[in-house]
C-alpha cells in the first residue's frame, strides 16, 4: 500500500533527535560538513538554491512558445499565443506575462531546460509532485524528499544545523523531509517568536525557562515525542532568526506573495545563517477553464518576484551564491480544453535564474507531432532528475548519486 | 508505549467501576465531536452518560436552526459576496452556536470535499456549500455526493459547470474518484474520462444548480466496467458499490475522530458499518463516538488538534466574546484558512499542522487570550469568576483547576508543582507568599500561569 505524506513525515521524523545548533553559528555552513566530499572540488561551499513551486501543473507550451510548429496552433485554436509575445531567438517566444524573464535572458542569467518530466507520466497532482519532491518515479511516498537525503548527506558526522533548509510557507513539503532535523517553516519574521506575559526581565525569564522545560523531550507518546521535539527546534530557530534578521532593508520592490516569499528570503540570506536551501511556493497554475488571462498573470508575478530577488542579492553582494529553480509537477495536453483552458498533461519546462547559470536553452523541446505524443501529451526529452543531479553536484557540492540513490547524468547548466 | 486496540472496538463503552465516566471523557468527546467546551458544561457532562452526550450533539434538526436565514437577513451590514465575511460568519457559528458538533461535521465535510475560494470567488456560494454541510452532514453519504456534484462552489471549483456533452471536463470525474471515493489505484484513466461524461450536463443558474438536458451526455458509458448510459446519480451507486468506497470513508472518519493513523482492521470494521447501516452518516458516527475504542487511550489525546480546534477550543473555555476577526488572522498563521484549503485534497492534518512556525504562533495563541489587555476580544471573559465559581483560591488549587479545565487534569505532578512555585513568585520573578486577595483572580501572575500551560505540549493534542 501506497503511504500517505503524513505516514511520510512520520517516518521521517519520528526518529529524529533534538537537535542543537553548534555553540557558535556558522557564517556559512561549516566546512566540517563538507570533510567527506572528494577533495579538489571547485564548487564553492557556500552556495545557496532557492526552489520555486508552481504548483497545479504549468502549462509549458503557453509559457515557452514554440514558435511557427503548425500543430501547436492547430491544437489550440483559442489559447494558442500569437502576439505580444518575447522572441527568444527564432524558435521560441516566452509568454507576454515574462517580462522580467526576458531582461534576465538577455543578461544571460536565464536557463530554460526544455521538457523536462519522468517515464510513465502521473496525472495526479499530488502523485507527481510527490514523484518530484523525492525523485523516484516508482516509489513516491516511501522515502524522504531529494533535499531531505540532501540534507542527511551534509550533515554526516556533524551536528545538524536546523536552519539548514527553510521552508518559506505553512506548510513543509515533502521534499525538504530528512532524517534529522525538522526544516523549519516561516511565514514571517515578526510572528516566529515566543511571547512571554511578564513585565520584567526577571518574571519573563522563569516564565520562559518553565516554557522550555515543559517542552522538554518527552517519548510518553509518539505524538509528545513529535511534539516535544519540534518544540525545542522552533525555540532553538527563533532565537536565532530573530538575533540575526534585524537590520535588513529591501534594496527591490517586491510584487504579489510569492514576492513576498522570496523578500522574507532575502531577509533570512541577509542575516548569514548558513542555510543552503531555501523552498517557496506559488500556486494557481491548474488551469483548466479561461486560462488566458490568468496563466499570464500567474507568471508576470513569477518573474517579477525573482527577478527582484536577484536584484536585492546582487545589491547585497550575494548575487554569485544564489541559483533559483523553478518547476511545476507536470505540463498540460498539448490540445486545450473545451472552456478555454487545459487539463493535466505530462513534460514541461524547467527554469534555472542565476548569476552563474548557463544562459539559454537545454535540451531538446519534445515534438507536438501526432505520432511524437504520449497519451495527447509531451513526451519528456530530459529526466528532471538530471537537473537535480547537475545542482547536487556542481552547486550544492554532493554526491549527486548518492543523494540520489542512482546515476544521473547531470546537465551543463552551470558556468564552472 | 505502544496502546492497543480494545477487543469490540466499536462496541459501546459501558462505563463501569474499573473504567468510570470522567472529566477526561467528556473532554475527549466535545474535542473531538466539537470544539470543546467549557469547564462547567464538561464538570456537567461527568454527570451525565456517553449515549445520552452523544445523542444531545448528533441530534440537531438542520431545518430548525435558530442561524438560519440570519445572515441572510445581514445583507447590507454584511457583504455576503465576500469569503471573508462567510470565514467570520462560521467562526461566529461555531463559538455560539448550542449545537457545536453540526459546525464540526460542517467543517470535516469542507476538508473533505475541499472547495478554494480564491478560485470560486462568490461568497454566496462557498455559504451555500457549508449551509449543505451543516443540513446533510449527516444524512446519507450518497446523498451527500450526489448533491455535492451540483453544487454551485463545486461546479466553479472542479469545472463541471464547464463540462458538456461532446466536451466533457475531466476534473470533477478524476477528484471524486481520487479523492472523495476511491483512492488511487482503483481506477483507470479511461474511467476518468468515462465518469466525466456523466456529470455533464449541470451548470449554475441564479445562483443554484441547473440542469440542461441537451448539454448532458447520454451516450452509453463504460465505467469501472460496467456499460450504461449512466448519469450522475446512477454514476454514484456505481462508485459506492466499489469495495475500495466504504474503506476510503471508513478511513476518512477514523482519522477525524479516533485515530490519526488508524489501524487497517479498524478501517474494514467500520467499512462493514458503514455498508450495513446504508451509507447514514449519523447512524456511523454515533456508533463511532459511543465506541470502546474512541474511548480508549488509543484514541486519547493521539491526534494533535487542528487549528480551528485550538483556537476555537481555547476561546470557549476562556470565555467572553473574542472577534472573530482575531480567530481568522491567527488560525491562516496557523496554516488553516477556512474556506481556503491548500488544494483538493483538504488540510493533511495532524503532524503536518506542525512546524516551527506554526507552533509559535499556536503557543503565543495562549499568550493573546491569557492576557488582560489588547484587541482579540470585544468581551474578555473573566478569569477571577471562574475560579470564584470554583472555589480555587490557593495556588494548588488554581493550577489544578485550570489543570482540569485545558488538560483534562492529566499534567505531571512535577510540573504542577512548578507552577505552584511560579504563583509564589513577584513581578520581579522573587519568591513571595500567594495571597489570594491581592495575587488571585485575573491578577497578571494567574495569566502567566495560564499562558504557561497552554504551551504544554500536551495542550496541542485533541
Amino acid at each position: 500500500m501506497r503511504q500517505s505524506r503524513r505516514d511520510i513525515l512520520k517516518v521521517g521524523l519520528g526518529s529524529l533527535p533534538v537537535v542543537c545548533i553548534g555553540s557558535s553559528l556558522p557564517t556559512f555552513v561549516s566546512r566540517m560538513a563538507m570533510a567527506e566530499q572528494a577533495a579538489g572540488t571547485a564548487v564553492s561551499n557556500d552556495n545557496i538554491l532557492v526552489i520555486v513551486q508552481l504548483s497545479g501543473g504549468n502549462d509549458g507550451l503557453n509559457t515557452v512558445i514554440p514558435v511557427g510548429v503548425d500543430p501547436y496552433y492547430k491544437s489550440r485554436p483559442r489559447l494558442a499565443l500569437k502576439d505580444n509575445l518575447h522572441k527568444l531567438g527564432d524558435r521560441f517566444s516566452l509568454n507576454d506575462g515574462l517580462t522580467p524573464f526576458k531582461h534576465l535572458w538577455d543578461d544571460g542569467k536565464l536557463a530554460i531546460v526544455h521538457g523536462c518530466g519522468y517515464p510513465k507520466p502521473n496525472r495526479s497532482h499530488f502523485e507527481s509532485m510527490a514523484i518530484w519532491h523525492t525523485a523516484d518515479p516508482k516509489n513516491p511516498g516511501q522515502n524522504g524528499g531529494w533535499l531531505g537525503h540532501y540534507l542527511d548527506h551534509l550533515r554526516r558526522g556533524t551536528n545538524a544545523n536546523i536552519m539548514n533548509a527553510i521552508n518559506i510557507g505553512s506548510e513543509l513539503p515533502q521534499a525538504l523531509v530528512n532524517d534529522q532535523a525538522p526544516a523549519p517553516s516561516i511565514q514571517s519574521i515578526e510572528d516566529f517568536s515566543v511571547r512571554m506575559l511578564g513585565k520584567s526581565d526577571g518574571s519573563r525569564g522563569i516564565e520562559k525557562s518553565l516554557i522550555t522545560e515543559f517542552n522538554q523531550l518527552d517519548e510518553s507518546s509518539p505524538a509528545m515525542a513529535f511534539l516535544s521535539r519540534q518544540a525545542t527546534n522552533a525555540m532553538i530557530s527563533a532565537d536565532q532568526i530573530q538575533k540575526l534578521t534585524a537590520g535588513y532593508k529591501a534594496d527591490a520592490e517586491y510584487p504579489g506573495g510569492l514576492g513576498q516569499r522570496l523578500r522574507l528570503i532575502a531577509q533570512i540570506i541577509n542575516g548569514n545563517f548558513g542555510t543552503k536551501v531555501f523552498y517557496c511556493e506559488q500556486g494557481g497554475y491548474d488551469t483548466h477553464a479561461n486560462q488566458a488571462q490568468s496563466h499570464s498573470r500567474l507568471l508576470n508575478e513569477m518573474s517579477a518576484g525573482i527577478a527582484a530577488f536577484m536584484k536585492d542579492m546582487n545589491a547585497k553582494g550575494y548575487g554569485d551564491k544564489i541559483t533559483v529553480m523553478c518547476f511545476s509537477e507536470f505540463g498540460r495536453r498539448v490540445n486545450q480544453n473545451d472552456s478555454n483552458g487545459t487539463d493535466h498533461g505530462a513534460a514541461g519546462p524547467m527554469f534555472l535564474v542565476g548569476n552563474k547559470v548557463k544562459g539559454g536553452f537545454h535540451g531538446e523541446h519534445p515534438s507536438l507531432e501526432k505520432d511524437q505524443l504520449g497519451d495527447g501529451d509531451l513526451k519528456y526529452t530530459t529526466d528532471f532528475r538530471r537537473v537535480y543531479a547537475n545542482l547536487l553536484d556542481g552547486w550544492l557540492n554532493a554526491d549527486s548519486t548518492e543523494v540520489l540513490r542512482a546515476k544521473f547524468e547531470p546537465l551543463s547548466l552551470l558556468k564552472t | 508505549m505502544a496502546v492497543t486496540i480494545p477487543d469490540n472496538p466499536f462496541g459501546a463503552f459501558e462505563p463501569s467501576a474499573d473504567t468510570p465516566w470522567t472529566f477526561a471523557h467528556v473532554s475527549h468527546l466535545y474535542r473531538r465531536a466539537a470544539f470543546g467546551a467549557s469547564w462547567d458544561v464538561l464538570k456537567a457532562g461527568v454527570d451525565s452518560s456517553p449515549d445520552v452526550l452523544v445523542d444531545e450533539l448528533l441530534d440537531y434538526d438542520a431545518e430548525d436552526d435558530p442561524f438560519n436565514d440570519t445572515l441572510e437577513s445581514l445583507t447590507g451590514f454584511v457583504d455576503i459576496k465576500e469569503p471573508r465575511a462567510i470565514q467570520s460568519w462560521w467562526l461566529h457559528r461555531a463559538l455560539n452556536t448550542d449545537r457545536p458538533a453540526q459546525e464540526k461535521v460542517a467543517l470535516f465535510w469542507h476538508d473533505y470535499f475541499a472547495t478554494n475560494a480564491s478560485k470560486v470567488g462568490q461568497g454566496e456560494f462557498m455559504h451555500r456549500q457549508i449551509e449543505m454541510f451543516r443540513a446533510k452532514g449527516l444524512g446519507s453519504f450518497r446523498e451527500l455526493l450526489i448533491e455535492v456534484g451540483r453544487d454551485p462552489a463545486m461546479l466553479v471549483w472542479l469545472d463541471g459547470r464547464d463540462s458538456k456533452r461532446g466536451r466533457p471536463n475531466e476534473n470533477y470525474a478524476r477528484e471524486i474518484m481520487e479523492l472523495f471515493t476511491l483512492g488511487v489505484g482503483h481506477y483507470a484513466e479511461q474511467d476518468v474520462r468515462e465518469l466525466s461524461r456523466c456529470f455533464t450536463g449541470w451548470s449554475i443558474r441564479d445562483g443554484a444548480p441547473h440542469f440542461n438536458p441537451k448539454e448532458f451526455d447520454n451516450g452509453e458509458k463504460t465505467l469501472l466496467g460496467v456499460k450504461g448510459k449512466f448519469n450522475d446519480e446512477q454514476a454514484v451507486d456505481l462508485l459506492l458499490k466499489q469495495p475500495a468506497a466504504p474503506r476510503y470513508l471508513a478511513k476518512k472518519l477514523l482519522v477525524e475522530f479516533v485515530h490519526p493513523t488508524p489501524d487497517e482492521s479498524l478501517v474494514e470494521r467500520l467499512a462493514a458499518e458503514i455498508v450495513k447501516h446504508e451509507w447514514r452518516i449519523k447512524t456511523v458516527l454515533r456508533r463511532v463516538l459511543n465506541s470502546r475504542v474512541f474511548y480508549s487511550q488509543y484514541a486519547y489525546r493521539s491526534r494533535i488538534k487542528s487549528p480551528m480546534e485550538l483556537a476555537l477550543g481555547l476561546a470557549i473555555t476562556m470565555g467572553g466574546k473574542i472577534k472573530t476577526d482575531f480567530v481568522r488572522e491567527q488560525t491562516n498563521k496557523m496554516g488553516q484558512s477556512l474556506l481556503y484549503p491548500p488544494n483538493v485534497k483538504g488540510w493533511d492534518g495532524h503532524e503536518t499542522w506542525i512546524n516551527a512556525n506554526t507552533l509559535i504562533v499556536r503557543m503565543n495563541y495562549g499568550w493573546h487570550l491569557a492576557q488582560s489587555r489588547g484587541q482579540d476580544y470585544a468581551r474578555r471573559g473573566s478569569v477571577e469568576a471562574m475560579l470564584r465559581a470554583s472555589g480555587a483560591d490557593t495556588p494548588e488549587k488554581i493550577v489544578d483547576f485550570f489543570a482540569e479545565a485545558l488538560l483534562d487534569g492529566n499534567v505531571r505532578a512535577e510540573a504542577k508543582s512548578k507552577l505552584v512555585a511560579y504563583l509564589n513568585t513577584d513581578e520581579e520573578g522573587k519568591p513571595r507568599k500567594f495571597n489570594n486577595k491581592q495575587h488571585g483572580g485575573g491578577n497578571r501572575i494567574v495569566r502567566s500561569m495560564i499562558r504557561i500551560v497552554t504551551a504544554m505540549p500536551e495542550f496541542q493534542l485533541a
